[in-house]
């Protein structure tokens, strides 16, 4: 990183129940394996930035570890995971449009996934004026669920955000 | 790298992919597998403006999966790639190509080169860049995995942000 970059971090510790009667949880049997998906919109992290400077964001870093809970009998196999984070702030954008968009591509959305395999995002131009950084969504996949109800997951997350202040080069 | 720009866009979709999708599975013993490999030009950026650009990175940053709301069509999503296309004038190629050889499986790609990004896989860079970039094609989403719920089709939904590392041209 060049001078001048500076980052913020924050650290997630939780231990996140899911369920089948909330609906953020959901399991089946396909031949002999048990398979299990958990989505939870609920627990949001909510993070603005205040200051007499806004901050041009330039990257994005995550380092974390999710596994079943140690307790209870609603333990499973954790494959993979991801975090949705979304910010607000001015997109790089570039003289172009979409001639055939089947998938709803958009240049203006200011969301990234980060997860297991996928732990770090940078850009080369920032995303400027970021006022709000979010947490907006956390999602698992395993397989060889305990219980048929409820799943339990432990969560640790440090995330280390680039940036540098408007108007420094 | 000096003047080094980026841009992004994200892609979005959620379908029930059956086998007019692309939808295979197959059974061995008891266990469940599946893919799905759809070849369509579905995805098209025409980049515009004053000035040519020189790509010189794409990194593809993403979520497939399946979800607790797709109800009966569940699975579990292992791997994921996409196959796109520069339209773009690629670096020249060093040396002599050796006689034509049986099976022959070189194959130059002067123009418009053609790249395969995945799960594990998710950037391609270039110290020469692909010059003169006019469009970035998304040709082919193709995944798989294990234990689809039901035989006949899997929903999956992806989240995928794709940033292109480019400097203008001249520069």
């Amino acid at each position: 990183m060049d001078n001048c970059m500076n980052q913020f971090s924050f650290y997630i510790a939780k231990t996140i129940t899911f369920t089948t009667a909330a609906g953020n949880y959901a399991n089946w049997t396909a031949g002999a394996t048990r398979g299990w998906v958990v989505k939870s919109a609920a627990d949001q992290f909510n993070f603005k930035i205040q200051g007499f400077n806004n901050i041009n964001l330039y990257g994005i870093q995550m380092i974390t570890d999710v596994q079943s809970g140690t307790s209870g009998v609603n333990h499973g196999i954790v494959e993979d995971y991801k975090f949705r984070i979304n910010f607000t702030a001015q997109t790089p954008l570039i003289s172009g449009n979409f001639t055939s968009n089947t998938f709803s591509a958009s240049v203006t959305e200011r969301e990234v996934s980060l997860g297991k395999y996928q732990s770090q995002i940078l850009f080369a131009q920032p995303y400027q004026s970021c006022s709000n950084v979010e947490i907006s969504v956390f999602s698992a996949q395993g397989y060889d669920n305990e219980s048929l109800t409820e799943l339990k997951l432990d969560l640790l997350a440090q995330f280390y955000f680039f940036y540098k202040y408007e108007g420094v080069e | 790298m000096d003047c080094l720009r980026s841009f992004n866009f994200t892609l979005r979709n959620q379908s029930n992919y059956g086998a007019s999708e692309g939808f295979l599975y197959w059974q061995i013993n008891s266990n469940h597998f599946w893919q799905i490999d759809q070849a369509l030009p579905n995805v098209k950026y025409l980049i515009q403006g004053f000035k040519n650009i020189n790509v010189f990175k794409i990194e593809m940053n993403g979520d497939v999966n399946s979800s607790p709301s797709f109800a009966t069509y569940e699975a579990l999503v292992q791997n994921w790639k996409w196959d796109f296309q520069i339209v773009g004038q690629n670096s020249s190629n060093v040396g002599i190509l050796a006689p034509a050889q049986s099976p022959d499986y070189m194959i130059t790609q002067g123009s418009n080169p053609s790249f395969r990004l995945s799960k594990l896989l998710p950037s391609v860079s270039f110290e020469t860049p692909i010059e003169s970039a006019k469009e970035i094609i998304f040709t082919n989403f193709y995944c798989d995995g294990i234990a689809n719920k039901t035989t006949t089709s899997a929903q999956v939904g992806f989240v995928i942000n794709v940033t292109v590392f480019y400097k203008y041209e001249g520069e």
